[in-house]
């Protein structure tokens, strides 16, 4: 390379150290919780053997981290635990890190800057990704550093940590890919993340309906059949690796014969006026995220009728006696019955719901650093209605994505006829208001308060707080502890009734945090260069 | 009736950094005002501190008599803004643009918008996203003058303009002037100012060196006297208010402060063949203010 070339490379790695440094802390805590935990939890062959029987064999847990092997060694149980949801937040790295220096510098017009000087457009790409890698690199060390730490064998600790970053490397294929079809970063990142989506709900549909030839299709299904601390199948890893090769080859085609700026998909340059939406800032927002509202409420839909639809097969086990008691002694819910394995699952439908309300912030700090707020308020606009108005659009949107749970869920239950009531459905989508609401709250406090930082910080709450609420439980920590996770008070709505003392703590925080983020930002300079 | 702008004792800091110190501005109704500084002077510090998005660290801004940050609603209804890097919705077309921005403005002429969008030559039907700085920025142009406010704030208004548009630009600031609106022009465009301003403030380090009309700045500052002699120029030193340079071969070029007369009685008993007398351009004037130091930054 080039000294201009790894000049750009090391400016990628430097414009991506937050994202790398917080993601690294994810994989190798994740990792190391889920091992050492495993080992003083679950110490000896009966305690194991039980909850193989039990959490092992469970749809909800099938669904979060796929179906797992040898689930009576620690390094099985890490592989199935925390390989399982690390591929996942692996392609969401490889997707954030890959848009970043491609389409959103090229749309914030840096990359003609650097094209202009001595770098071919193919040396650019290439130090691109070279930065790229670099960031990918550093998940793959941390992840094997956790297995290591709690003492697993070193080969197969690196084995897991190939795993996790060959599903990264796929997904900065597909986000480079991306890059060169949409126009902007926004369209990229909903492409990309589309692609994850679909892979995702096919991996869940193979290992809840024991389908598992479908894991051939897809980077998480490879991920899944190159069972880690199960006598590896490393051949598998030529999947990820030519899929990767090929996805880059196309984006690399692609990117060198495209003018800069432009993108492969049309994108509408002049349009009729419609202006019927176009009366308040507020108004002016749903009309500007109507589509992302939309989108998120759709891919939740389909989410839930999948989770519906398969809590039949939940009931229809017949389990001994014995489990069943066991099982009820863990959270005092039958998970054999439709209503429970439904209440399990339905924490994940409350934190992609908190991840809705990161967008909707981010987007409006997105309005003040790119100065439209200055527009704005520069009119006989005052800054409280359009915290309300955003806060406003933003609670439509979670009633619109936990309504969408809700009948999703009740509608794939019925459809597979399992015992699920409308009500009991309804139910399950009250429950998530307060942690989202909370969550929005809490954001708009963080969104007055640090103007720069504050949609990381958000993120890094929300993932922070979702990653203990799944794992923390693992380690020898005290109650209150636990507690600090908003998800930890998520009821399993419907098995049991939504805990009306915490949702009023949730929503009671949330609201204090949004006025104290009101009258905070009332307070300040707007955010300018 | 309040003045358009006042500011008294305004200073804004941001950190260690003084953006803007101690400024007293005052623009009456109908007035324009030319506002010129080099880029950071503290010319666009000023104009947020007015319009209340930055909030001052000590003294007072007010619009109209209302202060913009206890109470930028009511401050606003008579005040259009056109920032100095168009800053609008990527998504939406230039005409549904204009539609959002004058009804969160409470009403616009639409009549005027439709004539001054045929005279800005804009294409309505364009999404934003695919407009140039200059396009963008005449959307900006459009809305604040369809608006009719008492009072125009333009910050840098005619960067990224064109000459043709440059023009149509002065053509709707003189409407605007003989609508009675006051107009705050922020810029570093010196013709731009000369042509269109009633009064003049030079901003440096964040700090307002002078200010007056035109006349009473020129009339405060050197004239340029050229005077050319038959044969070899004679030595004038220590006239009164007067330095001199040689200038060709023959000439002497006299900058002079205050009365011309004891210059003038001096060269009458010289063979003098010209004399060309010229008033500083608002350039000189500029240049002389910012001539002796370059620390304008800030």
């Amino acid at each position: 390379m080039t000294a201009a070339a790894r000049a750009l490379a090391r400016r990628v790695v430097a414009d991506g150290r937050t994202r790398t440094v917080s993601f690294a802390a994810l994989f190798l805590l994740v990792t190391w919780v889920n091992a050492a935990g495993y080992r003083s939890t679950y110490p000896n062959i009966n305690d194991r053997l039980r909850l193989v029987q039990t959490f092992g064999n469970n749809k909800a847990a099938r669904m979060f981290y796929g179906a797992g092997r040898n689930l009576t060694t620690v390094g099985g149980y890490t592989a199935w635990r925390a390989g399982g949801i690390l591929v996942v937040f692996a392609a969401l790295l490889g997707i954030f890190a890959a848009t970043r220096p491609m389409r959103g510098d090229e749309e914030a017009g840096r990359t003609e800057i650097v094209l202009a000087g001595r770098l071919t457009r193919n040396t650019e790409f290439a130090a691109i990704l070279a930065g790229t890698g670099v960031g990918l690199t550093v998940a793959f060390v941390a992840t094997a550093l956790g297995a290591v730490f709690a003492s697993l064998p070193l080969r197969p600790s690196l084995y897991l940590g190939l795993v996790v970053f060959s599903v990264g490397a796929v997904y900065v294929g597909v986000a480079a890919a991306a890059n060169q079809l949409a126009p902007t970063r926004r369209g990229a990142l909903g492409l990309a993340s589309a692609v994850l989506g679909v892979d995702f709900l096919i991996r869940v549909v193979a290992d809840t309906t024991d389908h598992f030839g479908l894991h051939w299709l897809t980077p998480l299904g490879w991920a899944e059949e190159t069972r880690a601390f199960s006598g590896s199948s490393a051949f598998v890893l030529v999947l990820p690796l030519a899929a990767t090769a090929i996805l880059l080859a196309a984006a690399t085609m692609l990117h060198a014969r495209r003018d800069l700026g432009a993108a492969y998909l049309p994108a509408r340059d002049s349009a009729p006026p419609r202006t019927r939406l176009l009366v308040t800032p507020a108004t002016l927002a749903l009309r500007l995220d109507r589509v992302v509202v939309a989108t998120w409420t759709g891919v939740i839909l389909a989410f839930a009728l999948v989770v519906g639809s398969i809590a039949k097969t939940v009931e229809d086990i017949d389990l001994p006696e014995s489990a069943r008691n066991q099982i009820a002694k863990l959270g005092g819910i039958d998970i054999t019955k439709a209503s429970g394995y439904i209440g399990l699952t339905f924490v994940i439908f409350v934190f992609a719901i908190t991840l809705f309300v990161c967008g909707q912030l981010a987007a409006a700090h997105d309005e003040e650093t790119e100065h439209r707020l200055e527009t704005l308020f520069a009119l006989p606009f005052g800054r409280d209605p359009w915290m309300r108005g955003r806060a406003l659009l933003a609670l439509g949107g979670i009633a619109s994505c936990a309504l969408a749970a809700g009948i999703g869920v009740w509608a794939g239950a019925v459809a597979s006829r399992a015992h699920l009531s409308f009500v009991d459905g309804m139910r399950a989508s009250v429950n998530v208001l307060p942690t989202a609401i909370l969550f929005l709250g809490l954001g708009l406090a963080l969104f007055a308060t640090f103007p720069r930082r504050a949609i990381s910080l958000l993120y890094a709450l929300v993932v922070a707080s979702f990653v203990w609420e799944l794992f923390g439980a693992l380690l020898d920590v005290p109650s209150w502890a636990l507690d600090l996770s908003p998800f930890h008070h998520v009821a399993p709505v419907p098995a049991k009734p939504i805990d009306i003392a915490s949702a009023l703590v949730m929503l009671a925080i949330g609201a204090i945090a949004g006025a104290i983020g009101t009258v905070r930002f009332r307070a300040r300079d707007l955010a300018g260069d | 009736m309040a003045e358009a702008v006042r500011t008294v004792a305004l200073t804004k800091r941001y950190g260690p950094t003084r953006a803007v110190e101690d400024l007293d501005l005052a623009i009456d109704a109908g007035e324009v005002y030319g506002f010129l500084g080099p880029n950071g002077a503290g010319k666009t510090t000023t104009i947020r501190c007015l319009l209340g998005l930055h909030r001052p660290t000590s003294g007072r801004a007010t619009l109209f008599g209302i202060d913009a940050w206890r109470d930028p609603v009511a401050a606003h209804r008579r005040v259009a803004y056109i920032a100095g890097e168009p800053s609008l919705w990527p998504s939406l077309t230039t005409a549904e643009t204009l539609e959002f921005l004058g009804r969160v403005f409470g009403g616009v002429d639409i009549e005027y918008r439709a004539r001054l969008l045929e005279r800005f030559q804009i294409e309505p039907d364009k999404k934003v996203r695919a407009l140039s700085k200059g396009n963008r920025q005449k959307i900006q142009l459009v809305h604040a003058f369809s608006t009719r406010a008492d009072l125009l704030i333009l910050d840098e208004p005619t960067s990224g303009l064109d000459p043709l548009m440059e023009v149509a630009f002065r053509e709707t600031v003189n409407e605007a002037k003989s609508n009675g609106q006051a107009v705050f022009l922020s810029s570093h465009i010196l013709s731009e100012v000369e042509a269109l301003c009633d009064r003049v403030g030079i901003l440096r380090a964040g700090r307002l060196v002078d200010e007056g009309t035109l006349e009473s700045l020129r009339h405060l500052h050197a004239q340029t006297i050229d005077v050319t002699f038959d044969g070899t120029r004679p030595s004038l030193n220590g006239v009164e208010g007067a330095t001199s340079v040689p200038l060709g071969a023959n000439g002497l070029r006299f900058q002079v402060t205050g009365p011309v007369g004891p210059l003038l009685r001096r060269l009458a008993s010289e063979n003098v063949t010209a004399l060309e007398a010229r008033e500083p351009s608002l350039e000189e004037i500029f240049l002389r203010h910012y001539g002796t130091a370059d620390d304008g930054s800030g």
